[in-house]
């Protein structure tokens, strides 16, 4: 394809303004050209299926319960994908940041901490959780069995801190945060679209992102150039611990309570929306943008599931086998293609 | 060299282990008398089993994380079908895991995805599975099948029928670990992937008899477990995944692959067994055991990356490339 904009380009300089609409049409055009066109197949046969067997299934209400879903496990799908494409696999311990978090907000707020400052708060906690990790990691340790282990440890921690009990701040001045709707659409929504365009900036258009691709393709040719596993470790796990802290805030803002196990599929959610949406488990080679549309998919089928009363064996067989099929099928794809 | 392998993972493993046990002996009432070694020797029947299979992957240098699924599922089958008798139980439900395990490691060798993503995948698929296969409900054997269940849970002073299946299976795989050929693959192929392919060893089937070992020690342990309890309930050996990953790294086997043997396993498992019995005779919350392991297994894992470094440091500049080269692996 002849890209007729950088052609008028070089013949006069444009005026800004019309630079800067050609750079953000350049931009939109190339998104849509490496959209993941199956996963949004997927979706609209499944809303389609849906819409023919449960008429119910497609109303405004419904979508908006879908969107909401979403919204949650994306905002902590997106930010995990950083540690896919880095060849870091997945966090397990997720879940259990969020709910630490959760606890630790709705804490905040009845010790009478401000609103904005029981963020904070809340956030420190989540960045202390996820750089201790990472910094495990980044000397060597496996991702998995790391997280693993720490996911235990935060289990423990916070049912002993909380007696196994559940916290509900005494006061509503977060309810805004997850209950309001501007425009119609849950903040939650606003909250998710932020985190997959600052994710896909990151990934595409930073030295960060670049660096933490390569060290996912090829960490001997990371290593040759100079490149030190350190910092975009580190930096990957505070991103995601952040997007799992920010999730605890959304939910306490939401329901008004924090406990343990509070988000008993977040982990699971996570993996199944990064690798049905294509990006490799082998590392190098993902998107937010896929992994978006991969949580889409899964809340979608969630909500599907649930309105036929399909129980929870099913459902988690399901999305199983997906996250199985997947993890293959672009495993091998990605071999196929760099032979 | 058997007495030489005994006598250095003893001294080494040993020594947490009987430290433990000494204090709880001295602070805890009621710790160390027969009805006490009973239970914790039961505990060990358990997860000595899962530990001792979810070890020899991770020594071939992989990692089976389905081992508990795996043992809920072969529970639930096995309080299914026990009305048959033990014979065709155990074939049928053997069979089964070591056709499932194979054939797991046959599909991410082929796929060419890391086997700890699979089987977390895999891990998933199977938990639902058992979901499935009760209702979501928690089985229990029917009046007339108790007998079965008390042909396992009888007690012979400190032991049973089933922590006897578990010595057996750690003596058997100890020496087939150490002193066959089949024992020396499965451990250069942990150490050195590469080179032990191109040494000739036959990654697909080793690795393959790895899993399908792993899977059947896993269902054996769920099976005995679930029918000597009387019930099997979906999920209900998720909480042993952890505990029996960090009891195979207690005793000594590298998350690196190629170093590990079933003694440290046994000595591992025993480790944790007693800090368990002793902290809930002391009345500690089961989620207090849930913090000591997990910290435990950040510990190790730390150990594991740093001790490299510090033994670097120690040894000066000459040791320094050839702590970069062991880093690399």
């Amino acid at each position: 394809v002849i890209d007729r904009s950088a052609d008028t380009q070089v013949d006069a300089p444009a005026p800004w303004t019309a630079r800067i609409l050609t750079g953000v049409t350049a931009w939109f055009r190339s998104i849509l050209r490496r959209a993941p066109k199956a996963i949004i197949v997927a979706i609209v046969i499944l809303l389609l299926f849906g819409w023919i067997s449960t008429p119910a299934f497609v109303s405004y209400d419904n979508v908006q319960n879908i969107v909401r879903a979403a919204s949650i496990t994306g905002l902590v799908a997106v930010s995990m994908t950083l540690l896919t494409v880095g060849g870091l696999f997945f966090s397990l311990s997720a879940e259990e940041t969020a709910s630490l978090c959760a606890i630790t907000f709705a804490a905040a707020l009845n010790a009478g901490f401000d609103l904005p400052l029981a963020i904070v708060a809340t956030l420190l906690v989540a960045l202390v959780v996820g750089v201790g990790q990472g910094g495990l990691i980044a000397l060597g340790g496996n991702p998995i069995v790391t997280t693993l282990g720490a996911a235990a440890t935060l289990v423990g921690f916070t049912s002993v801190i909380t007696g196994n009990t559940t916290v509900r701040p005494n006061t509503h001045v977060a309810d805004f945060i997850g209950q309001s709707r501007p425009l119609g659409i849950p903040t939650q929504t606003f909250a998710f679209i932020g985190v997959v365009i600052l994710a896909s900036v990151v990934l595409s258009r930073t030295v960060f992102g670049r660096r933490l691709t390569l060290l996912g393709a090829n960490p001997d040719a990371a290593e040759a150039v100079g490149i030190g596993r350190g910092w975009p470790i580190l930096a990957a796990f505070a991103a995601t611990s952040l997007a799992a802290g920010i999730a605890g805030v959304f939910v306490v803002a939401q329901f008004g309570q924090g406990v343990t196990g509070q988000f008993p599929t977040l982990n699971i959610d996570c993996i199944a929306a990064i690798l049905v949406g294509g990006t490799s488990i082998t590392g190098g080679h993902g998107s937010a943008l896929r992994t978006a549309f991969g949580s889409v998919f899964i809340a979608t089928l969630d909500d599907f599931m649930v309105l036929r009363g399909y129980d929870a064996g099913v459902r988690t067989t399901f999305v199983g086998v997906a996250i199985v099929g997947a993890m293959c099928f672009f495993s091998r794809r990605q071999r196929a293609g760099s032979k | 060299v058997i007495a030489k392998a005994v006598r250095t993972e003893v001294l080494w493993r040993g020594v947490p282990l009987a430290g433990l046990f000494i204090f709880f002996t001295v602070t805890v009432d009621g710790f160390a008398s027969v009805n006490d070694m009973f239970s914790i020797l039961e505990g060990f029947a358990l997860m000595g089993l899962l530990s001792l299979g979810l070890g020899l992957t991770i020594i071939s240098g992989e990692f089976d994380l389905s081992v508990a699924a795996v043992a809920a599922v072969a529970g639930l089958l096995g309080i299914k079908l026990i009305h048959l008798g033990w014979l065709p139980c155990l074939a049928a439900v053997g069979a089964a895991s070591l056709l499932f395990g194979a054939l797991q490691a046959v599909i991410f060798l082929w796929a060419g995805v890391r086997s700890i993503v699979f089987t977390l995948g895999t891990s998933i698929a199977v938990g639902g599975l058992a979901f499935i296969v009760s209702g979501s409900q928690t089985l229990a054997l029917q009046s007339s099948e108790f007998s079965y269940s008390d042909a396992v849970t009888q007690q012979w002073a400190v032991l049973s029928p089933f922590s006897l299946v578990t010595l057996c299976a750690f003596v058997a795989l100890g020496f087939a670990l150490r002193l066959t050929r089949w024992g020396r693959s499965v451990r250069a192929l942990g150490a050195a992937r590469a080179e032990a392919r191109a040494a000739g060893v036959r990654v697909t089937a080793t690795i393959a008899s790895c899993f399908a070992l792993s899977a059947l020690l896993a269902a054996l342990a769920g099976l005995l477990a679930s029918i000597s309890g009387g019930s099997a309930a979906p999920g209900g050996f998720d909480p042993l995944l952890l505990p029996a990953a960090t009891a195979a790294l207690i005793g000594g086997v590298a998350i690196s692959g190629g170093r590990g043997s079933a003694l440290g396993i046994g000595i591992g498992v025993m480790t944790l067994e007693v800090l368990d019995s002793g902290l809930s005779l002391e009345g500690a919350q089961s989620y207090v055991q849930s913090l000591a392991t997990g910290a435990l297994l950040l510990f190790l894992v730390a150990t594991e990356v740093v001790g490299p470094r510090v033994r670097r440091i120690w040894l000066g500049r000459a040791a320094r490339t050839e702590g970069a080269v062991s880093l690399q692996r």
